[in-house]
């Protein structure tokens, strides 16, 4: 019943953003609205899991979602990784984050012929996963220190581009983990990983809310750069 | 996976978001530090920058003062001397014609004024005696002319300072003109009767105490009003220069004390 619960304020709980973003429309910058599109992939995963779940329920009617799941972490992760290009503005590690791109393109290649475009698919993405959990903290971390370079901001707390490097280290270092295990377990056949789905529903909760925290303030960024002017 | 791995998990998966959350807290702390640390550093530069703007402004008038007394002493001084012995040669020439004589003898006269005022201002645009004998020796000098002039009763002390001690040059021509604008104050406007002037040295500190016993004033109100308050803020500027403070306390009716501190 808890997870139950939990499952779906996870799921509904991406609303929260949503609205936000409709809210704050006009003061969406370009690195916003790269987020709103990846909190909009979001959303349709959920919608999906919502439907498929609701179809389960009442007609016994199963899919499996994690084909969804395995195409949602491929699509997120270039974006994500475009948003750090737009964040951090610098050629050397505008670079980087490309030679990044380049290679989880080449892992992503060796999921897809594992099973990623099979719609059936039970499997999780063995390498995309996995790397995508190690890359977006580290780039991240860099886009923290660069905010800690910069001090453009005087109340860190209302900078939503501090939010969006805090929701993302927070969530995906700590899912990464998870996804181990949770694949580990499927693919392994070894064990019902459902116990693990508490703990990312509780994940998405936050990352959903710290998201939210970025739209909130995006108006914001209207005051810095009408500072910088002056 | 059984439930004993699943504890573990969660254990470990626990753990390690509290590690994240705090590095999160951590950054928030330190960033919040290092921009009040910024905020200080830019006001410090700005102040310093003042400071200087303020220091060179002063430098200006300094030299600006002594280029005008120089030109009234060289140059209208000299003419005026020059007149005047054209004129007693003229008078001397004039010895039959009373009229024209007596006339002659009081142009003189105006002419003699005339080169004891150029002098007198000459000598007050550059302090002299400041740079020859220094502080103590200067405003005993312009004291001792004040009171020839005003009548005001003047006591000057300097406990534990040589008449011949000297300080940096930028602390005298400091204190000089500050005794210099409050003399002027307590006459002009507070028509004071007597007037105290002390200096003393403490330990890596100059202590000026200035008393009168004058009018008073309001000095919240003199220092609201930009025109009123120029004098104040002369010596506020000024002392900020050479990073002393003052306090001055003032009651209608009652006289004036104005305490100045300067770091040496």
């Amino acid at each position: 019943m808890l997870l139950r619960i939990f499952t779906n304020i996870a799921d509904f709980i991406i609303l929260l953003p949503v609205i936000l973003i409709y809210i704050n429309r006009q003061y969406l910058t370009k690195e916003l609205k790269i987020l709103s599109i990846y909190v909009l992939l979001m959303f349709i995963r959920n919608i999906i899991s919502v439907i498929y779940n609701f179809l389960y329920m009442k007609y016994q009617y199963y899919v499996n979602t994690v084909f969804y799941y395995n195409l949602y972490n491929i699509i997120g992760f270039y974006l994500i990784a475009y948003l750090y290009i737009l964040l951090l503005k610098d050629g050397f590690l505008k670079k980087v984050i490309y030679g990044l791109m380049i290679i989880f393109t080449f892992f992503s290649f060796l999921d897809i012929f594992n099973g990623t475009l099979n719609i059936d698919t039970s499997e999780f993405n063995k390498y995309s996963f996995a790397i995508s959990g190690i890359l977006i903290p580290i780039l991240a971390f860099t886009h923290l220190y660069k905010i800690l370079q910069g001090l453009q901001t005087e109340n860190i707390l209302t900078y939503p581009y501090f939010w969006i490097s805090a929701s993302f280290l927070l969530y995906f270092s700590c899912t990464f983990y998870m996804y181990l295990f949770v694949n580990n377990s499927i693919n392994n056949k070894s064990a019902n990983p459902l116990n693990m789905w508490q703990i990312d529903t509780i994940f998405s909760i936050i990352f959903a809310l710290m998201l939210s925290f970025v739209f909130n303030f995006s108006k914001n960024l209207e005051t810095l750069k009408s500072n910088k002017i002056e | 996976m059984n439930d004993f791995d699943y504890i573990y998990v969660v254990i470990f998966l626990t753990i390690f978001t509290f590690v994240i959350l705090l590095a999160i807290i951590l950054f928030v702390t330190y960033y919040q530090r290092k921009q009040i640390q910024q905020k200080v550093d830019i006001q410090n530069l700005k102040n310093e920058m003042q400071r200087q703007l303020l220091e060179s402004a002063l430098e200006v008038q300094e030299v600006e003062r002594v280029r005008i007394a120089k030109d009234l002493h060289d140059e209208v001084g000299a003419m005026l001397s020059v007149t005047k012995m054209s004129l007693n040669q003229l008078l001397r020439k004039l010895d039959d014609a009373e009229d024209l004589s007596a006339q002659g003898l009081h142009t003189r006269e105006l002419l003699e004024q005339s080169i004891g005022q150029v002098r007198r201002i000459s000598k007050e645009l550059v302090p002299s005696t400041l740079d020859e004998f220094g502080l103590m020796c200067a405003i005993d000098e312009f004291i001792q002319k004040v009171h020839f002039a005003s009548e005001t009763f003047f006591v000057f002390s300097h406990e534990g300072i040589d008449s011949n001690q000297r300080f940096d040059r930028k602390i005298e021509l400091a204190i000089y003109r500050i005794v210099q604008e409050l003399v002027n104050n307590a006459l002009k406007h507070a028509e004071a009767k007597e007037i105290t002037l002390k200096l003393a040295t403490e330990v890596n500190k100059i202590i000026f105490i200035f008393t009168d016993d004058g009018k008073g004033f309001n000095i919240e109100s003199v220092r609201k009003n930009p025109k009123s308050g120029l004098g104040m803020r002369n010596i506020e500027s000024r002392l900020s220069v050479i990073n002393g403070k003052f306090d001055i306390k003032s009651v209608i009716r009652q006289g004036t004390h104005t305490i100045i501190e300067i770091p040496i």
